[in-house]
């Protein structure tokens, strides 16, 4: 049978984050999807304990090498079954509810579009931190900067993935959410769901290496994508390098925490509640792993 | 050649150069000094560079690929664990070398301890291969280096694709304090300056030079913020006026000029080298 959709995680070491990430996929209510679990070179065990999941829906793939997770997208969609796909990574959690909310509004809208929501986010310790909201418009040919779509809400048709693969330009190697956005947007249409399908995990501070990459990549788009007209080049370009300027500042004297918990709205008691509640639900799903293999820690 | 191992190995990365990868090959075989081998390491090239390296009929070169993109580090670090040299002398496939360099720079190593990392100065040739001046810096001009076998294997390159475009200031960043610096104050390579590639590998060059400047800081907070700053200033403006008039800062400020009469001596020898012969397989070029 064909599956309705195609879950894409590529992972590279994630560490024990990775068994609450698989658990979140067995918590789906739609249950017809596939999961292909591309590995990207990991040296943490994380290999083995995908393989040891025992279910027909799950494809494992692995050659052993670290090419980053653009190129293992890109794989992952070439091998995917399903007429769509859901992107996903490792450390993070899926709302039992994602996979049948998004393809239900594909169903409602009938038309091909890139379809993201707003998410939970937590921290390394699976803390609530609150309620991350990507933007609800876009203007097509629009500038998509870091927060336009959190990259592992997205549920796009597998034929758009194929027609608009990732680049696999190493300068991109933190950006290529937003290098593929930017391309793409002044033909496709993109829309967030308002509801939190997925928690989405924050560090509690900037990791300025990371923050580098993609601020390298940011630039480098705005040039390639962005040089005319001057004083949109111009805006831009001074909005990217301040923020620049603005992280390794907070970063250095150690105030980047009010920065990072800026990205994210406070939610009431009962948002709270609620989530809390899905992600305990989600905490008890047992994996389907072989009995040989040991839990994996 | 003999069996025994070479005195030089000479670490070679392509990535696509084109024309200039012809020139960067006849001057290693132009080399005075001929105890040599090179190492021909391709970063997935998909300009015929790979058939053009492979199509040359001679032992002391080796070709590797794999077929992907995994950026000079990478690569370099690849030579590095294949050369049997006592030396290794880096080179790009968009420069290259000034006929006596390796001569010059194996006269250096051979009475030096192995923590010496010997450094040179450069010819600066633009597009078409046109003499343009020379410059002694800033800083170590990373193809003119050459140092021992020893001391690459200890020190490798960054792997980390942020350094696409400084691994060589991230390198020498982080080796500041372990090696000892033999300047010849000499040209010993040509180095390509080219000002279509400049505005992006300019902002990558100074993202990845930010970088470094945070992981080597040792917590002295205000200079790395004013390090920084600048930094960001600089790069703000660079493409801030690029945009409004793309000639008017490709004013080169490293590049001291030439007399007309040393400008024609060079590029007497630049025509040498490339009419160098390169032993290659009859059925290619």
């Amino acid at each position: 049978m064909v599956p309705d959709v195609t879950i894409v995680a590529p992972f590279w070491n994630p560490g024990s984050y990775f068994e609450l990430a698989l658990k979140s996929i067995f918590a789906q209510t739609l249950r017809n999807w596939e999961l292909i679990l591309m590995d990207d070179g990991s040296d943490d065990g994380s290999l083995r304990f995908a393989r040891s999941l025992r279910d027909p829906r799950v494809r494992v793939f692995s050659d052993g090498r670290r090419r980053r997770q653009q190129v293992r997208r890109n794989e992952a969609i070439a091998l995917a079954h399903a007429p769509y796909i859901a992107l996903m990574d490792a450390d993070d959690i899926m709302h039992p509810r994602r996979l049948e909310m998004q393809l239900a509004e594909f169903e409602r809208q009938r038309r091909v579009m890139v379809l993201g929501s707003a998410a939970f986010s937590i921290d390394g310790d699976n803390n609530l931190l609150g309620l991350r909201r990507p933007l609800a418009k876009w203007r097509p040919g629009a500038y998509a900067s870091r927060g336009a779509f959190l990259n592992p809400t997205v549920t796009a048709p597998t034929s758009w993935f194929r027609a608009n693969p990732y680049s696999e330009d190493l300068v991109f190697y933190r950006s290529e959410d937003a290098e593929l956005w930017c391309r793409t947007s002044g033909a496709t249409d993109f829309v967030n769901l308002e509801d939190a399908l997925m928690f989405y995990r924050e560090e509690k501070r900037i990791n300025l290496a990371n923050y580098l990459g993609a601020a390298m990549g940011l630039c480098v788009l705005l040039r390639r994508r962005y040089a005319k007209p001057h004083y949109r080049f111009v805006k831009l370009w001074s909005v990217e390098i301040a923020k620049v300027w603005i992280a390794i500042a907070a970063e250095t004297f150690g105030v980047s925490a009010a920065l990072v918990g800026r990205r994210s709205q406070p939610i009431g008691p009962a948002v709270r509640e609620e989530a809390l509640r899905v992600f305990a639900q989600v905490r008890e799903v047992e994996l389907p792993v072989s009995a040989t293999s040991e839990a994996f820690a | 050649m003999s069996d025994s191992n070479p005195a030089f190995s000479v670490v070679l990365p392509f990535k696509d150069p084109g024309a200039y990868f012809s020139l960067a090959l006849r001057s290693v075989f132009a080399q005075t000094f001929e105890d040599w081998e090179l190492l021909l390491l391709d970063d997935g090239s998909t300009d015929g560079s790979l058939e053009t390296a492979r199509s040359i009929q001679d032992s002391r070169v080796r070709v590797f690929s794999d077929g992907i993109r995994r950026g000079a580090g990478v690569r370099r670090n690849q030579g590095v664990k294949e050369s049997r040299g006592r030396y290794v002398a880096l080179l790009d496939a968009d420069d290259a070398m000034t006929p006596t360099r390796l001569q010059l720079q194996y006269e250096v190593l051979r009475g030096c301890s192995a923590d010496t990392v010997v450094t040179g100065n450069a010819y600066a040739i633009d597009a078409e291969s046109t003499v343009r001046g020379m410059r002694a810096g800033p800083g170590i001009i990373n193809p003119t280096v050459a140092a021992s076998r020893e001391w690459f294997v200890k020190n490798p390159y960054s792997e980390d694709a942020a350094f696409l475009r400084a691994q060589d200031f991230e390198l020498w960043t982080r080796t500041a304090n372990l090696l000892r610096i033999v300047h010849i104050d000499a040209p010993l390579i040509y180095y390509r300056c080219r000002s279509d590639a400049d505005f992006e590998s300019y902002t990558m060059s100074s993202f990845a030079m930010m970088r470094v400047s945070t992981m080597y800081s040792q917590g002295r907070r205000w200079r790395l913020l004013s390090r920084v700053t600048a930094q960001l200033l600089k790069l703000w403006l660079v493409n801030f006026s690029s945009a409004f008039s793309p000639a008017a800062w490709r004013i080169d400020p490293h590049t001291k000029p030439l007399g007309a009469g040393k400008l024609r001596t060079v590029a007497l020898v630049l025509t040498q080298i490339g009419n160098t012969r390169i032993p290659v397989a009859a059925c290619s070029n």
